[in-house]
């Protein structure tokens, strides 16, 4: 059986009822730049995050049982586990002095907008990693890298048509996994 | 919304993003190995009722192995469980002289380690073994760990549960290898 084909929802039911390590691979190819970069995001020590990223994939495989399909996505479960993850690490620091406080308060997103702005961000990183990969490599270069569709097609020595085909379909394919994911309507 | 629109929109969702850092590729491994490396929990809803006698049996192996090993890591390295909150079983029918402690510890991460001290308990019959349970109101119970004693009665097993799991009740059940099931520790 394929199991990346299968929905995260599924993936975790495996991993929490079988303990089926080869689902947990599958999250695992699926979300580990996702989480990753939330951790990155949160925590900033390279070194650091890959603890973090370390015990948030362990508590994954210890917590799946604690998932619950009808209380949300397995993809909003995921980004809670590793936020937890990474503000646990947060409050472990040691505390550091303040330095001057600024005069101002920051314009930037308030706590509640960023953490919606990340979950965001990780949702359509783990579904650009759920692309196959002759999809995933064109998306990446074109949306990630800004590359046009001529440089892409040059970059990967394909046709152009090629490439307008694998962009397309891979957006096509991004738009029904987000929409699962209520990130566009 | 059109399919351009869509196609747009999702456009505009993958440059908002933007990209996410690699991460090292030793990650994978070592993840992999934290996630994965020694099993201290046992869940039996995967094997549960085996349909053959071999599988029962297989199973109540499976289960003495991991709670012994159980057993040893907490003898090891228990020494850093913080009890934030501790229950106490007593067993019921013909194991009344039977308790338990369920210790909850404090979260770690998005986990709460468990440990369960049973005294008094027999070792299950044969092709049997014991079940751990939590239940929050009327909601599904939830197994937790599979643990079998030792001729003195006693066993320590561990587990650990999501940090925000709501509980109410707790109890261990004997497993029979039949499939028949009888609570044997309640809330004292």
């Amino acid at each position: 059986m394929d199991l990346s084909a299968l929905s995260d929802e599924d993936l975790l039911e495996l991993v929490a009822e079988r303990r089926d390590g080869e689902a947990f691979e599958v999250l695992y190819r699926r979300y580990s730049r996702a989480v990753y970069a939330v951790v990155r995001r949160m925590v900033g020590d390279p070194g650091r995050s890959e603890d973090v990223v370390q015990e948030a994939f362990a508590s994954v495989w210890r917590a799946a049982r604690g998932y619950r399909r009808e209380r949300g996505s397995g993809a909003g479960w995921m980004f809670a586990i590793s936020r937890n993850a990474a503000a646990d690490a947060l409050r472990a620091r040691t505390p550091v002095a303040v330095g001057d406080l600024p005069d101002q308060a920051d314009p930037g997103l308030g706590p509640e907008e960023r953490t919606a702005a990340g979950l965001e961000a990780f949702k359509v990183h783990a579904a650009v990693d759920s692309l196959p990969e002759r999809e995933r490599e064109v998306i990446e270069l074109a949306y990630f890298s800004g590359l046009s569709q001529s440089e892409v097609a040059e970059r990967l020595s394909l046709p152009l048509g090629t490439v307008k085909t694998r962009t397309r379909s891979g957006l096509a394919r991004l738009a029904e996994r987000l929409a699962d994911e209520r990130v566009v309507s | 919304m059109s399919d351009e629109r869509y196609i747009s929109e999702i456009e505009d969702r993958l440059r908002e993003a933007g990209a996410p850092p690699t991460p090292p590729a030793h990650l994978h491994a070592i993840a992999r190995a934290e996630a994965l490396g020694p099993p201290d929990v046992v869940d039996i809803r995967s094997v549960v009722r085996p349909s053959s006698r071999v599988g029962r049996l297989v199973l109540a192996a499976a289960v003495l192995t991991a709670s012994a090993a159980a057993a040893l890591v907490i003898g090891v390295g228990g020494s850093g469980f913080h009890v934030d909150r501790s229950v106490h079983l007593q067993g019921a029918g013909p194991v009344a002289s039977a308790s338990a402690v369920v210790d909850v510890g404090a979260f770690s991460g998005p986990v709460r380690d468990v440990q369960v001290h049973v005294n008094g308990l027999p070792p299950a019959p044969k092709g049997g073994y014991y079940e751990l349970w939590m239940q929050d109101g009327s909601s599904e119970p939830t197994g937790l760990v599979a643990f079998d004693t030792s001729g003195t009665g006693s066993v320590v097993a561990n587990t650990t549960i999501p940090k925000d799991m709501p509980w109410t009740k707790c109890w261990v059940t004997l497993e029979r290898a039949d499939g028949s099931r009888t609570t044997v520790l309640t809330l004292a």
